[in-house]
């Protein structure tokens, strides 16, 4: 547990060195968002149409900069001297731990950013966050395992959101549900399956993850 | 259409795909059970 | 021998099928003469998932000892897959039409079988890009489980989430469709039949992957 922690500190200042992710993520986001709000603009889309968008700005952001984790441990070459120092668990540990905190980054900025401009009013805080929450675990191991496979092959571009899109269909799907709910004020009750859905995928994602990683690793 | 034919359509779909997939198939064995024996023939002379 | 035999046997009973989906079992209330559509309908999509958990299976198997031969097998079992998939999407699809009025309304099971298509697609594409042998095994097996695990939420988050019009002859929740005993006989000789069918199909495949790693094997 200690060496996937070393992994995720050594990601963080490799990261905050060249901010390639990060530039590419928030860049993506900030885009996208602006498009969506020139072209439906603030009090005309309801909650339906808007936990949608929300969810598609995050998964298609998210998607622009998850994969870069391991692409770059490949371009740069220092793949194997990672495998020479630490077991294949801690790394995908790591990883992940670095595209979870990507994640959070990315909605700490869009989504009040969302609400304000297309003034999409949350009634239940507490399902939304909630939703938000297991939805970037599950988005974030997803993500991370396909990068892993991404990484491996020969183009590595388009394949990821090909590859990743299906797999992550369960959150998106579940998310906006959870998220219409938070937002036409359903009580608690009438969101906990779509809650239980997105927790057991993260859960079952992760673990599943943790499990395969060392066959594409040690490959 | 009377819905009797669009059982018999439905049913016709399936078989043409299992047959065709099954045909190709086919196809490809007798073409690469030639190969097969060319090789094994040169081989051995 | 024993294999002639059974292709024989095999001949029959999907003779049987036909005749007994035709002309034997009774029709159910409200579908009126697309009941019949039953028994071909449900064995493919039913055939789709045994196809797609075979492929997983044998991803496993490739996982474990590293012989490609096994990494071909899921290839061809996957592929059944897709085949089928594709017949049960669009016979289901003009059964929508006809009984629902559209081709396509993304009701949940139309929505699942898309999406699962939609992941198989995706397994070929990565096998595409990949051109070492064994490198592409070790990834699209992985791909593969990994695609495997997630399919449980298709199949029984999203219905939950999303209300359906489809009727569900075998996880009979709600009892839309009640089966007599002809109905459920046709039924179930239906299914082994198409099962019989898809097993042979998968046989055809892994002997002509067996040639093709002799050829391999000759030539080098």
């Amino acid at each position: 547990m200690y060496k996937a922690w070393l992994v995720f500190r050594k990601d963080v200042q490799q990261e905050f060195k060249t901010r390639y992710a990060l530039n590419a993520i928030f860049l993506f986001a900030i885009v996208t968002l602006t498009a969506v709000s020139f072209s439906i603009g603030a009090f005309s889309a309801g909650p339906e149409i808007l936990s949608a968008l929300l969810w598609i700005i995050l998964f298609f952001s998210s998607m622009s900069g998850l994969a870069h984790i391991f692409v770059r441990e490949e371009e740069t070459h220092t793949a194997d001297t990672l495998k020479l120092v630490t077991t294949s668990s801690s790394v995908f540990i790591g990883k992940l731990l670095f595209n979870i905190m990507l994640l959070f980054m990315v909605e700490l900025l869009v989504v009040p950013l969302f609400m304000g401009v297309m003034n999409f009013v949350i009634y239940d805080a507490f399902v939304f966050v909630l939703s938000l929450v297991f939805g970037t675990f599950g988005l974030a191991g997803g993500g991370t395992i396909v990068a892993a496979i991404i990484s491996k092959s020969n183009t590595k571009g388009a394949l990821f959101t090909v590859l990743a899109f299906p797999i992550l269909l369960p959150v998106i799907v579940s998310g906006i549900s959870a998220a219409k709910k938070a937002a036409t004020n359903a009580p608690l009750v009438l969101a906990s399956s779509e809650l239980q859905a997105l927790f057991a995928f993260a859960v079952v994602i992760i673990t599943a993850g943790i499990l395969l990683f060392d066959f594409i690793w040690n490959e | 259409m009377q819905p009797i034919y669009v059982v018999l359509i439905i049913n016709i779909i399936i078989w043409t795909g299992i047959f065709s997939y099954l045909l190709t198939t086919d196809k490809k064995i007798k073409t690469l059970k030639k190969k097969l024996d060319q090789l094994s023939n040169e081989k051995n002379r | 021998m024993f294999l002639k035999s059974l292709k024989i046997i095999l001949f029959f009973l999907l003779a049987a099928v036909i005749y007994g989906a035709f002309l034997y079992a009774p029709l159910a209330k409200g579908l009126g003469e697309y009941t019949r559509v039953l028994y071909f309908h449900v064995p493919t999509a039913w055939i789709t998932v045994t196809a797609f958990a075979v492929g997983a299976l044998f991803s496993g198997i490739y996982l474990k000892n590293k012989e490609l031969k096994y990494d071909l097998w899921a290839e061809a079992a996957n592929q059944l897959g897709l085949l089928f998939g594709v017949l049960a999407t669009v016979t289901g699809s003009i059964w929508a039409k006809m009984s629902w009025g559209s081709f396509w309304n993304w009701d949940p099971r139309e929505t699942s079988i898309f999406i699962l298509l939609l992941i198989y697609a995706a397994y070929f594409a990565l096998r595409s890009a990949v051109e070492q042998a064994d490198r592409r095994a070790a990834l699209s097996a992985v791909y593969d489980l990994l695609a495997f695990v997630t399919v449980p939420f298709f199949v029984f988050v999203v219905p939950r989430i999303y209300s359906s019009l489809h009727p569900d002859p075998i996880v009979n929740t709600q009892g839309k469709i009640h089966m007599n005993g002809k109905m459920l006989l046709v039924f179930l000789s239906s299914l082994s039949a198409y099962t019989a069918v898809f097993f042979w199909m998968l046989k055809q495949r892994i002997d002509l992957i067996g040639i093709q790693l002799k050829i391999k094997q000759l030539e080098n």
